[in-house]
């Protein structure tokens, strides 16, 4: 990560041109509209897909030219992105498009407007907010409040633990494991892959709570990113509860324009898997995560087809009777499917991706340990799907941080503190999302 | 608004006493545990930095632990030797290990096995220093090499378990397990056998890399250090680079700069990875790790050298 002082002018040109924008929508005749509407949407997405896109279409373009005996080479830009560029472009879009849609009156207040885009605890790395939800924020008094302070600390705590704890430990295997696929065995593959699924997750939702946390001690309330999405039993609820920022972002401006489900069946798939191929260029200028995005696409496009066969299935083998066990092979089944896209999103290139699913079958060998690395991500892990539980099926039953004796709370949370200095990782990486 | 401030004080201050309470707590517990047994092998660092009193010292990273023979070493040049060697550890750490030992007593020989890209920076030198974390509070001696991992380390150091983080299923484990000697019967001196060997196709390896860096400022000055110190306690120092299988068509930049400072301290400086009695696959583990019969050779050459060295 570099500090460039002029990269300021990035964001300072497309909050400037959206202010301005979102003043004359208002007043603008319905075919000004559209044009400020194009205006807007080719400032932001054109400063974007000059730094993040322009290289991998000029290597892809000149790959195709020579590929069809042609001679050229594209000159490419050694650029370095700036931060958190895809989340403040969304961020930017979906206020003109609001405005556009008439659901948002236009920001009179240039300094609040560029408080939305550059809001810090979500500037980088989201969560994506809606103008509704934030813009109204920032004419409230604030007022000292204690129950806003701790609870928003508790939850900076709570991500500083996802990171610290587990997130940052995983990254230890699952580097030493994907960074060198051959020398790798089956066993050591399925497991960093398994591990990566929960380090990106801890990684990017750990960020996500302190973020929220942080603005909620501020007096500011940001949307909720996570919702446990490795409790999923599907796919699709996968979806909702992962990134849900992201997500109802893509939906809300992309999907349901395109037509939604409310188009012929053959549409619908289509525009399933264009909202998701959009989804993965959008993590990264690759073709991994392309076809990371695709993947997932295809998993729900397969659950649309199939969803009058399972009913049947779980009569069938009488798992509709044991609800437990339905819901736990649900969820196992789940992780699975998306723990095999995750090799796409993890990979050091394409290559790599293929050479992991070949070398998966070989089961031979040591699982790779790296020192006690396996059990601390295990214990890791563990934890956090012990709290998840907790909390998304055994919400009322005798709960540490939210007990009525202050003592057990308090002590619960120093305990947490103390775990992070025990078993946290300070020598760790940056969140994995702010290169997005 | 008064009375509200007062009470989220107050809770504020109850949680961090009662982080201070078991801060404190925890981190006794773990010290406890983590000195109480008796040094086993794969601690050699409590050993080196409390125990250790033989006469030949090798330090190094995993290329010293796992290629020298300490056992063969004190039997053919008749003085006792341990294996100080710490995979994933280098000069920082040696010289840490050094310190110790200097202030304990005075070996007569010590072999410090480098590694051909030594001074090159890699933010992973200074993280591994966490190693140390346990022995600072008792060596103060190493503290300022420990202050090198980071610029808060000392306001990090305040806390107690700091020192045994990521260490807690480390010190169960040695705690629960039944090997309570360093020097069991089938103990070698901190010496670690490979017994594989590569499996790599093909004969000989070339490595047409070249990297022309600029060698890392406190590195370049521990391993001055660790001379000086070798040279004012009148230790007979040897400084080694062990081999590797794969040629180097460029000599790396430390091996220059590591041999000069040699030189000019006339400190007997040996690099072996040009040797090519050991550019052979059935000596190797790996492209950077003799396995046990390269190391029985190149054993046989480290004595060679001191014998060499010691009788002139």
């Amino acid at each position: 990560m570099v500090y460039i002082p002029v990269y300021i002018l990035i964001l300072a040109f497309t909050i400037t041109i959206d202010y301005f924008v979102g003043l004359f929508l208002e007043t603008a005749s319905v075919r000004y509209k559209k044009l400020l509407l194009v205006i807007s949407i080719i400032s932001n997405i054109g400063i974007l897909g000059f730094f993040k896109y322009y290289n991998f279409f000029t290597e892809n373009i000149s790959f195709l030219i020579n590929h069809l005996g042609y001679k050229a080479k594209l000159s490419s830009f050694s650029l370095i992105l700036p931060i958190g560029l895809s989340f403040h472009t969304f961020q930017a879009l979906s206020y003109i498009i609001e405005v556009y849609r008439g659901n948002q009156k236009a920001e009179k207040h240039f300094g609040i407007y560029a408080l939305y885009v550059m809001f810090f605890p979500q500037l980088v790395a989201g969560p994506i907010e809606r103008p509704q939800n934030i813009l109204y924020q920032f004419y409230e008094k604030k007022v000292f409040d204690p129950d806003g302070i701790s609870s928003g600390l508790k939850l900076m705590l709570r991500g500083f633990f996802k990171k610290l704890v587990i997130a940052d430990r995983l990254a230890i295997y699952v580097n030493a494991v994907y960074n060198h696929p051959a020398s790798n065995n089956g066993k050591s593959l399925i497991v960093a892959t398994f591990f990566f699924a929960f380090q990106i997750y801890c990684d990017f939702s750990g960020y996500s709570d302190i973020a929220i946390g942080a603005a909620k001690v501020l007096g500011f309330k940001l949307v909720t990113n996570f919702n446990n999405p490795y409790l999923s039993r599907n796919v699709s609820e996968f979806w909702k509860r992962w990134h849900i920022s992201l997500t109802t972002w893509f939906r809300d401006y992309l999907y349901i324009p395109l037509g939604g489900s409310r188009v012929s069946t053959a549409k619908v798939y289509l525009n399933i898997l264009l909202v998701f191929l959009i989804s993965g260029l959008w993590h990264g200028a690759s073709w991994n995560f392309i076809l990371w995005g695709g993947l997932n696409g295809l998993y729900l496009i397969f659950l649309k087809i199939t969803r009058k066969f399972w009913p049947l299935f779980y009569r069938i083998t009488y798992l509709e009777k044991i609800a437990w066990l339905k819901i736990s092979l649900q969820m196992v089944v789940t992780t699975i499917f998306v723990c095999f896209s995750w090799v796409f999103f993890r990979a050091n290139t394409m290559t790599d991706s293929f050479l992991i699913f070949k070398r998966m079958t070989l089961l031979k060998g040591e699982l790779f340990a790296g020192g006690y690395t396996l059990q601390y991500c295990f214990l890791g892990i563990f934890i956090l799907l012990l709290y998840e539980i907790k909390v998304e099926y055994f919400k009322k039953t005798f709960n540490l941080f939210n007990n009525s004796n202050y003592l057990i709370r308090n002590c619960s949370f120093a305990l947490v503190i103390v775990a992070i200095i025990m078993l946290g990782v300070f020598d760790g990486g940056q969140f994995i999302y702010f290169q997005f | 608004m008064n009375g509200k401030i007062k009470v989220f004080l107050g809770r504020f201050l109850l949680v961090c006493f009662l982080v201070i309470v078991f801060d404190q707590a925890v981190g006794r517990l773990l010290n406890h545990f983590y000195f109480k047994h008796e040094p086993v092998n794969h601690n050699s660092t409590t050993y080196v930095a409390n125990y250790c009193d033989q006469q030949v010292l090798i330090f190094g990273s995993s290329r010293a632990c796992y290629q020298y023979i300490s056992n063969e070493i004190a039997d053919k040049t008749k003085l006792t030797c341990f294996n100080a060697g710490v995979p994933g550890n280098y000069i920082l750490y040696s010289y840490a290990m050094l310190k110790c030992v200097l202030k304990r007593y005075t070996p007569k020989v010590v072999v410090l096995d480098i590694m051909p890209d030594e001074f090159k920076f890699s933010q992973d030198n200074y993280d591994r220093l966490s190693i140390l974390l346990p022995y600072y509070e008792s060596h103060p001696e190493i503290r300022e090499i420990i202050g090198l991992k980071s610029k808060y380390e000392n306001l990090k150091l305040l806390s107690m378990i700091y020192p045994f983080n990521s260490f807690a299923i480390d010190i169960i484990s040695r705690n629960l397990h039944t090997n309570k000697n360093e020097f069991r019967p089938d103990g070698q001196n901190g010496f670690i056998p490979l017994l594989d060997t590569i499996n790599q196709p093909g004969d000989k390896f070339v490595n047409k890399d070249y990297e022309n860096y600029k060698p890392d400022a406190e590195l370049l000055m521990a391993y001055n250090s660790f001379i000086k110190e070798c040279i004012s306690h009148h230790i007979k120092l040897f400084v080694f680079i062990s081999p590797i299988l794969d040629t180097h068509l460029f000599k790396n930049n430390s091996i220059k700069i590591a041999s000069n400072i040699a030189l000019k301290n006339k400190i007997p400086f040996l690099d072996c990875t040009d040797q090519q009695e050991f550019k052979k696959k059935i000596f190797f583990k790996d492209f950077g790790h003799l396995n046990i019969n390269g190391a029985r050779l190149y054993t046989t050459e480290v004595i060679r050298q001191i014998k060499a060295q010691s009788y002139r």
